[in-house]
């Protein structure tokens, strides 16, 4: 199986907010779309899902174009919503048929996410008077982490092959994220094809091979994580020392990134000047507790990229 | 069809509202209503001794005609079908200045009828034609009609006797209709030709108020239905698997679902409390009776299966018209509280329909139909056809032929506002922001259009 999207491109009048977007997704894993906000991100991802109509390019999976009423799609939109007066069984029951799924099979998914999720008690409250049926749940009564991993449990319910999270961790206290986080390592362990949209940068990390960071409709950088953060060199320098380090830092005119409890942020061209520094640093009698010499994170080349002025 | 996109939005839908709080109040609400009203109205008048409505009391009948037998046939039919005792005098047209100068007092309770009869066999109507002056005042004027229906009623069995005919040979060969003219006395002939009498009148206010009642909840439950899928952000997710017609089409089909359901218990309750009212009051009268009387009366001489079925037709195309004006509203505006401003269009012609058809039924009754081609135009405008043509055609005001162009006109404006909502429904629905204006409906028409490209 493949996805791939070619020369994608979307107008609203004379603005371009999608220009030539090109990628694909040949193995199973998670593929990450970055960009600041209005960067375009949620217009690819619904031009993808066929929900909006694209004024250049194809969608292909499996080498045709992709029809999200025959190829099996979850979606966790970035707008998250559900119908906050009917219960909440009832409404995953009518998300799943409109997937297709018999309501034997959606009634099984709903029970296994529900125990996964932790929302067994909402989705199968117990009756407060013995004997008496219980008050099924409605959305309204729900926190919102709660909701968004109804969310969740609507955007697998049909067992999907190719599995779209716009945002999929914003607003989740850090035990939910881990929550969440288990979920996507389990759907990468069952072989699924992910796309995921995310501002928090180490959960991008953690996940993604591939990426795209998009700018203004643009693709500034894209391709293996790895192989860009490799592309960029060690340029990255934290030291820690005994004493200050001011002066040594100020003979050898290098640029301070930031100063932090952690130590000295420094850039560097390269191995070559950190060992030069570090031998500065031994002769000068500094005691080094830290030196750490790293590729630049995601974060830090997102910022690059996406945050810098346009070219015009 | 049972597994397509619209059909599970409608199902849900459908089931949804029912199991609403708010349906279920307002449907017990309105089955309460409806069983109680008659039944309790019953009790209250009979409770306080409600007085027996006026009977017009004729005193004196001055019939001019110099054919004796034609009046003692007169004299003898309309007797026994007046519901007072009545004097009948000949008189000639000497007499008239007198006759008509005791018509002028205030408390004058008689009337002067001229007979005009042809014998010519080739006349029409038997040559058998009637000329009612009345005196002054309401009283006069009742007393008149009273006759004239009478005359209208019986002028069969008049001639009839007259002739002494069986009633066999007299339905082969007697027409049905005469002519009766009715003057006041300043010589003015009073025409009712096209007006509609009470019972018309009534029975197509009541049908107007039911169709006004039914149409403005169809718009908003559709509207609603659309605009709460925005609102809660629903509409995202299930956008993936359902095209933009699957959407309003199962919304516009639900609304209008929910609310035969709902009309359908209300007119249950009704019929059930017409038979709890005769238990009570015998003199009252059952829903099969009163169609009955409906019938007989002549009030609806326009039933047949033909227009009932048309009526059916029109009363669902109109209202799928609203309710599809009712969804495109909705989809202008992206919160719950902005409805009032998408709905704006939706009200507009809402109020122009509704009241073009009250405005005709009023001065129908009050002056004849006197609108001459505009009731055409309120016949054929897709927002009005709804309202006027059910009752209209079921009290025989007009023809078959009138209704159905009603409906193809209604049905076809129906498709094509369908069709505009398949244009530009999908952008519509992703539209977040302030309220669409019309220019916005034009320009994404246009980019509709080049989509399709």
């Amino acid at each position: 199986m493949s996805l791939e999207v070619k020369n994608l491109v979307k107008k609203y009048g004379e603005k371009t907010v999608v220009n030539d977007l090109s990628f694909s997704i040949k193995e199973p894993g998670v593929y990450a779309l970055l960009g600041t906000n209005g960067a375009g991100k949620t217009t690819t991802l619904r031009m993808i899902l066929g929900m909006l109509a694209n004024d250049g390019g194809e969608v292909l999976w499996n080498g045709k174009k992709l029809d999200p009423t025959s190829v099996n799609v979850g979606y966790l939109a970035e707008e998250r919503g559900l119908y906050p007066k009917f219960t909440l069984m009832d409404q995953l029951l009518y998300f799943a048929s409109l997937k297709n799924v018999p309501k034997k099979t959606a009634k099984e998914r709903i029970k296994y996410w529900a125990e996964k999720l932790e929302v067994e008690e909402y989705l199968y409250p117990k009756p407060v008077v013995k004997g008496k049926k219980a008050k099924e749940h409605t959305a309204d009564q729900l926190s919102k982490g709660n909701q968004q991993k109804i969310q969740l449990m609507a955007a697998l319910i049909s067992d999907p092959e190719l599995i779209v999270l716009d945002e999929p961790l914003s607003g989740l206290d850090p035990v939910n994220t881990d929550l969440f986080k288990g979920i996507i390592r389990e759907l990468i362990a069952s072989k699924k094809y992910l796309i995921m949209s995310s501002h928090q940068m180490p959960t991008i990390e953690e996940f993604c091979k591939d990426i795209t960071i998009l700018k203004r409709g643009n693709i500034v950088l894209q391709g293996d994580l790895n192989e860009i953060k490799k592309s960029y060199g060690r340029v990255n320098l934290i030291v820690k020392c005994e004493e200050d380090i001011e002066d040594v830092i100020t003979s050898m005119n290098m640029e301070v990134v930031n100063k932090t409890p952690d130590g000295y942020h420094i850039k560097v061209t390269g191995e070559e000047m950190s060992g030069a520094f570090l031998k500065k640093l031994l002769e000068n009698g500094k005691t080094v507790i830290k030196f750490e010499l790293r590729e630049p994170s995601l974060h830090e080349i997102f910022v690059e990229k996406a945050g810098e002025p346009d070219e015009e | 069809m049972k597994n397509s996109g619209f059909m599970k939005v409608f199902k849900f839908s459908y089931e949804q509202a029912l199991k609403s709080k708010s349906t279920k109040i307002l449907m017990i609400i309105l089955i309460v209503v409806a069983l109680v009203f008659l039944p309790a109205k019953t009790l209250i008048t009979n409770g306080f001794g409600d007085e027996e409505e006026e009977i017009v009391q004729i005193e004196s009948v001055y019939v001019k005609t110099d054919n004796e037998n034609l009046y003692n046939s007169i004299t003898e039919v309309v007797l026994d079908n007046l519901e007072t005792k009545a004097e009948f005098v000949r008189t000639s047209d000497e007499e008239y200045d007198s006759v008509i100068e005791k018509l002028e007092s205030e408390d004058s309770n008689e009337l002067y009828l001229d007979v005009k009869f042809d014998e010519d066999e080739t006349s029409q109507n038997f040559g058998l034609s009637y000329k009612i002056v009345y005196g002054n005042g309401e009283k006069a004027k009742e007393m008149a009609s009273s006759l004239e229906s009478v005359l209208a009623e019986c002028s069969k069995d008049i001639v009839i006797s007259y002739y002494g005919i069986s009633k066999e040979v007299a339905e082969t060969l007697v027409p049905t209709e005469f002519e009766t003219a009715v003057f006041d006395l300043d010589g003015n002939e009073v025409i009712d030709d096209s007006g509609l009498n009470d019972a018309e009148y009534w029975f197509t206010y009541g049908v107007i108020m039911v169709l006004i009642i039914m149409v403005s909840f169809i718009g908003s439950m559709a509207a609603d239905g659309i605009v709460a899928e925005k609102a809660n952000r629903v509409i995202e997710y299930i956008m993936i698997t359902l095209k933009p017609m699957d959407l309003i089409l199962g919304k516009v089909l639900s609304g209008m679902a929910t609310l035969f359901t709902m009309l359908g218990s209300v007119l249950v309750a009704f019929i059930a409390s017409t038979f709890i009212n005769k238990a009570i009051d015998p003199n009252a009268e059952n829903v099969i009776q009163m169609v009955k009387g409906f019938v007989e009366d002549g009030t609806l001489k326009g039933a047949n299966i033909v227009n009932v079925l048309l009526v059916i037709l029109i009363i669902f195309a109109g209202s799928y018209f609203y309710a599809i004006l009712g969804a495109l509203s909705g989809g202008m505006v992206s919160k719950v509280e902005e409805m009032a401003e998408g709905l704006k269009i939706y009200m507009i012609v809402f109020l122009i329909g509704a009241y073009a058809a009250m405005f005709m039924a009023m001065s129908a009754n009050t002056a004849g139909s006197g609108w001459g081609a505009i009731s055409y135009l309120v016949y054929m405008l897709p927002m009005s056809s709804m309202f006027i043509i059910p009752s209209y055609l079921l009290i025989g005001k007009v023809s078959a032929l009138i209704a159905l162009a009603a409906l193809i006109v209604v049905a076809l404006c129906g498709i094509l506002l369908t069709m505009l909502a398949a244009k530009i429904f999908g952008q519509m629905l992703y539209h977040n922001g302030s309220p669409l204006k019309l220019k916005d409906i034009v320009s994404m028409t246009k980019e509709g259009k080049k989509n399709e490209k």
